[in-house]
């Protein structure tokens, strides 16, 4: 019996626990370039004077409050921030990072470092990239404190035609692992996050266009459902709710990485041109134009990522996962990504929904 | 036979012999393998997961040939002299040896993941306390708290295992690499050994199983050792599926970084880390409390079947828990104590394993030879 009381005391624990009202617990951080060597850390904390029934006569730029730090590094910033408030400051709620453009990929995985070595922060937080200069945590109608928009946004899978969250632990693993050019979503004022930032091995990150992204999505088994609008002569026909499943084989081939890529893609009619017959051979030449929309994106992709000199796809690691003699001689230069050639094969398949025109 | 020693059933043994191996250094698994071997770990995994097969099917042939009570007393019965102050004492030095940097290293884990503030010292001792209370205990008394609390740890492993198999995405670094090196291979086996160290548990309960064919002792020790060498492999799947080699050779503790990735945001608790703990810590307690329960008994069988054995079995696991608690103190740092494990202690708990199992099994081959012969 002693003995039991004496255990549940010990490994309890309750000395390494602070009660919650002592901690001012960050939802979010934003980072932004202050100077050359200088970055500037803004933590987000819910106001803590918002109560159910105020929450409605709250402006929306006092859900939150903030405190920021000037520093090379984010241990040095923790310091700066906890010297300005009255709790302890306490990144076990960190929900959301936010990464403004102008950082680079050095400045990127210095952060990143940081934080994973940090034991007890979660390392599930979303990163997300934002414009330059204008890091700052989007609070609107649609989600009171303390929910944040793109914890949010980005927990809803099916909310994201393709799915671009990146949880922190993906981007240290993207950076750890030779042969993948980190990623993150990009995130214009603040509602609308359809593009990929892509991390080179040295300098700033490049921004794909909207197409790129769909490609990449496509090509790594990102898509959740997107649409895809294709030109007819009687008019546009609009395929949504397309998925793929693509699966890739790699060789090296004269210095070339040579991808062969098959994709399955489903998707439904959402419209039709009035003029066009829906016929089965319309419907046929409809997949093919879906194919070929789809073989377009996957193609402009891969150019961005040889214009780039990135791997956004992790091609390359797949094929260094099961080829580690060519470690050595990728260790020696770890930017190094091959030039890739995509062979992509496509079926797209649109099932008769039983509506005709 | 002594008090402690009313026979067990198969069932049991299964338990007992499954729990005295890879439980209690699972937390430490698979990084080194990784880091060594890359995409090839999965082979350093098969070969200790067969060398402990093999060398738990001499120990079982050892103990079926000489049918003595204890590992000790079957030594003293086929060498004379040198089996119980030699070849003993070594083999007790080195299994406390491992269960000595196995229980330091999950002082210093929990320390930096859940209780930053909590001196190491409380940890382990809290840990060897409750494992040396089950060990003072007799033989029954052990087995049916392993046959409790055994399943229900596997339970809970298999609970929050299922939880990380989401992020499970680089089935490319699942399969072997195209190339093979031997030099890592070799190099991993004789450092990752210590999983399957069993502080000469099968050795020492195999007589006290009531058996009915001796087939099925060899068929119960091999099938609890393969079992948890499923358990090694279905954690290396997971380790290595959602980060890779790569990242993976980066973190000391790669299942509960992996484990932390687990956020169940719909269900009414967020993260499964109080399921870890609780995994973790029984299973490690449980295959310290064996291994100190089986030294115990060996130590008292020395002196025979009196009362002064018990007193004997009592001292000899207080002395445990006390060589064991020094050694907290003897292991300042993370990184002497994994170099010690994989560098020094571990590869010579092998190599005197496979020096000194097959022999002990020819000698006791000879020795019943000898008896059965007019």
């Amino acid at each position: 019996m002693l003995l039991a009381a004496g255990l549940s005391w010990g490994l309890s624990g309750c000395w390494d626990q602070l009660p919650m009202a002592n901690r001012a617990s960050a939802l979010a951080l934003a980072v932004t370039k202050a100077a050359p060597h200088e970055l500037r850390f803004t933590f987000y904390f819910p106001n803590p004077t918002v109560t159910v029934s105020s929450i409605s006569n709250i402006a929306t730029e006092h859900e939150f409050y903030t405190s920021t730090a000037i520093a090379p590094a984010l241990g040095l910033a923790f310091r700066q921030v906890q010297s300005q408030i009255t709790r302890d400051l306490y990144l076990g709620q960190l929900e959301d990072i936010m990464i403004s453009s102008d950082l680079t990929t050095q400045d990127l995985a210095g952060l990143i470092n940081a934080y994973n070595r940090i034991g007890v922060v979660p390392k599930m937080v979303y990163l997300v990239g934002t414009l330059n200069r204008r890091a700052s945590l989007p609070v609107n109608l649609q989600e009171p404190v303390p929910t944040v928009y793109f914890t949010k946004y980005f927990d809803c899978r099916s909310c994201q035609p393709v799915f671009l969250a990146r949880r922190e632990w993906k981007v240290w693993d993207d950076f750890e692992t030779p042969g993948v050019s980190p990623v993150i979503p990009f995130g214009v004022s603040p509602t609308q996050i359809d593009r990929l930032l892509v991390y080179p091995h040295r300098g700033r990150p490049v921004l794909m266009t909207r197409a790129e992204t769909l490609g990449w999505g496509l090509l790594t088994n990102h898509v959740v459902k997107d649409t895809l609008g294709i030109h007819v002569p009687g008019g546009q026909i609009v395929v949504n709710n397309v998925t793929d499943v693509a699966v890739s084989h790699m060789a090296v081939v004269h210095g070339r990485l040579v991808v062969s890529a098959r994709i399955r893609a489903i998707g439904d009619i959402a419209g039709w041109p009035e003029t066009v017959p829906l016929t089965t051979a319309t419907l046929k030449r409809a997949e093919r134009r879906t194919e070929a929309a789809i073989i377009r994106d996957c193609l402009e992709a891969v150019d961005f990522a040889n214009r780039t000199h990135t791997d956004p796809f992790g091609f390359t690691r797949d094929y260094l996962f099961r080829h580690p003699t060519q470690d050595l001689r990728y260790e020696k230069s770890r930017g190094m990504i091959w030039p890739i050639t995509l062979t992509v094969t496509v079926t797209a398949h649109i099932p008769i929904t039983g509506v005709t025109s | 036979m002594s008090g402690i020693a009313e026979p067990i059933s198969p069932g049991q043994f299964l338990w007992v012999a499954g729990i005295s191996v890879v439980a209690g250094g699972i937390y430490l698994w698979p990084q080194y393998v990784i880091s060594l071997m890359g995409s090839n770990g999965v082979y350093a995994l098969m070969t200790t997961t067969l060398l402990a097969v093999g060398l738990a099917m001499a120990e079982v042939a050892v103990a079926l040939n000489v049918q003595r009570p204890t590992y000790l007393t079957t030594l003293k019965t086929i060498l004379p002299v040198i089996g119980p102050y030699v070849l003993f004492p070594l083999t007790a030095i080195l299994c406390l040896a491992i269960d000595a940097i196995v229980l330091v290293l999950y002082g210093l884990m929990m320390q930096s993941y859940f209780y930053p503030f909590t001196p190491r010292l409380v940890i382990d001792l809290v840990i060897l306390l409750v494992a040396a209370w089950v060990a003072v205990r007799t033989l029954s008394a052990v087995a049916r708290s392993v046959q409790f609390w055994f399943p229900i740890i596997l339970v809970l492993f298999v609970f929050v295992t299922v939880l990380t198999v989401p992020h499970i995405a680089y089935l490319a670094a699942l399969k072997p690499a195209t190339h093979f090196y031997v030099v890592p291979w070799v190099h991993s086996v004789f450092a990752t050994w210590f999983l399957y160290a069993d502080g000469s548990g099968i050795i020492t309960l195999t007589p006290h199983v009531a058996w009915k064919r001796p087939r099925d002792a060899y068929l119960t020790a091999a099938l609890a050792i393969l079992g948890q060498g499923a358990v090694l492999l279905v954690l290396y799947i997971v380790s290595v599926g959602t980060l890779g080699p790569d990242a993976l050779s980066h973190l000391y503790w790669p299942l509960a970084y992996i484990y932390s990735l687990v956020s169940l945001r719909s269900f009414f608790f967020q993260g499964v880390g109080a399921f870890v703990i609780i995994v973790w810590t029984s299973a490690i307690t449980l295959y310290l409390a064996v291994h100190i329960f089986c030294f115990g008994w060996n130590l008292s069988s020395a002196v025979g079947n009196s009362l002064r054995a018990s007193q004997v079995r009592v001292m000899a696991v207080g002395g445990t828990v006390a060589a064991l608690t020094l050694a907290t103190f003897l292991l300042p740092s993370i990184v002497v104590a994994r170099a010690v494990l994989f560098h020094w202690v571990t590869p010579v708990s092998l190599m005197w394993s496979l020096m000194l199992q097959p022999g002990l099994w020819w000698r006791s081959r000879r020795w019943r030879q000898g008896r059965s012969a007019p």
